[in-house]
């Protein structure tokens, strides 16, 4: 499982396909995440609009990716939060924690 | 064939841009016996299926402006018991397999030919009265229980199904909001059965990490997969529906977990990236007890379901 990630500008994107509540979903961010990662840059966008579940297993990865670039004063964001998803951050608050990219 | 009256012919809307499709797809719908509204777009198409009640909905996938495809998914979300044949000219897989992912319960390649369309009709008709005759019979459902159980080696990268849930979501008794819930909480408390408890990893792994940037907690989990004293644990499920409540017991056979995170979880410290997982199952389910050092969980959700017409969830729609 491979997740789609590029670079636009200064910000890297991570497209997550799929739902984001397995190993192998996580392992997919995690890879992504590291390849813009390793590319220098520190703003990164996950896409979330196509998740339908994320649990706390995602969740935590996500978090692990928010906090190496906090690390490093960079900014995790995602886009956009839709559904089930949303109500899963919002229950977390984790909405507030991440910030939307529009 | 003998044309049935109208008001007892199954219900039929064609959706196709092409004038000449429509008509000689819609004659033949009628003399097998279908009742046939036609729509030119998919835009038009959306908005008939938002007034009418259709058996099953025959699209053309490629439309200008709403495509047969995006028709199925804004249909499917309205009501995931539709049934919907797509009908395309692209002999690629990737455009079936679109279609299917998207919900459609059959396809027919353009040319479409006679014999292929009425037989997947009527296929398809077989299954929405089943379907229908299924969602009836579950409103007067007095139990239905499952039980099984597996060794965490067996699982290990796998979504554990919870079956009940999508029987009862596709049987129209639950609607999705309550199916994704159900799930989220039925796989938390897998999760913690085969990690926490089978596995005995501990979740403060989660923030120690090696060079490569990977979790010591994933790696931890690889090897003790590996190793039989931990992978051959088991964990039991037992998921029983009495009509209007379903509950979903949860076992394993390790040391339990560590309910304390749970406790003092404070979702604004991004440091703990534990306890979320208990904190999920406790939002999503209407009871939730824990027994035996946190080897068994028992989770309870009660299902308000109304008799009658399938519900559609506009509460999860984007």
């Amino acid at each position: 499982m491979e997740f789609p990630a590029q670079v636009i500008g200064d910000k890297g994107y991570i497209k997550v396909e799929g739902d984001l509540d397995s190993e192998q979903s996580g392992e997919a961010l995690r890879q992504a995440f590291n390849e813009i990662f390793d590319q220098g840059k520190r703003k990164i966008v996950i896409d979330l609009s196509g998740v339908q579940i994320i649990n706390s297993y995602g969740i935590g990865k996500v978090l692990m990716c928010y906090k190496r670039l906090k690390a490093e004063n960079g900014v995790l964001m995602v886009k956009p939060l839709n559904g089930f998803v949303k109500e899963t951050f919002e229950l977390l608050m984790l909405d507030k924690l991440l910030p939307v990219e529009d | 064939m003998v044309e049935k009256p109208i008001e007892h012919s199954p219900r039929l809307l064609l959706a196709d841009d092409d004038v000449v499709t429509r008509e000689i797809l819609s004659a033949i719908a009628g003399r097998a016996g279908w009742h046939c509204d036609v729509a030119t777009d998919g835009t038009c198409a959306y908005e008939m299926v938002s007034r009418n009640s259709y058996d099953i909905i025959l699209t053309d996938m490629e439309m200008p402006g709403v495509s047969g495809l995006e028709l199925t998914k804004m249909v499917k979300r309205q009501n995931p018991a539709q049934a919907i044949i797509v009908i395309t000219a692209l002999a690629s897989t990737d455009a079936v397999v679109q279609c299917m992912k998207a919900g459609a319960s059959d396809f027919l390649s353009k040319p479409v030919n006679l014999r292929s369309l009425e037989e997947s009709l009527r296929r398809t008709l077989v299954m929405v009265q089943q379907y229908a005759t299924d969602s009836t019979l579950f409103r007067f459902v007095e139990n239905l229980s499952a039980r099984y159980s597996f060794a965490s080696r067996d699982v290990a990268g796998m979504r554990v199904p919870l079956i009940i849930g999508e029987k009862l979501y596709r049987t129209g008794t639950i609607d999705l909001s309550t199916k994704l819930k159900l799930d989220l909480a039925f796989q938390e408390a897998i999760v913690n059965a085969l990690d926490h408890g089978n596995l005995e990893l501990s979740s403060s792994l989660r923030d120690q990490f090696d060079c490569s940037g990977k979790d010591l907690y994933s790696t931890l989990r690889e090897e003790r997969l590996k190793i039989p004293s931990y992978a051959e644990r088991r964990v039991s499920v037992v998921t029983e529906y009495d009509g209007t409540v379903i509950r979903i017991l949860v076992r394993d056979e390790g040391q339990g977990f560590d309910m304390k995170p749970a406790q003092t979880f404070r979702p604004d410290d991004c440091g703990q990236l534990h306890g979320r997982g208990l904190l999920l199952i406790s939002a999503t389910m209407d009871d939730v007890v824990y027994r035996d050092g946190g080897r068994e969980v028992e989770m309870t959700k009660y299902v308000d379901h109304a008799p009658g017409v399938l519900k559609s969830d506009s509460e999860t729609a984007d």
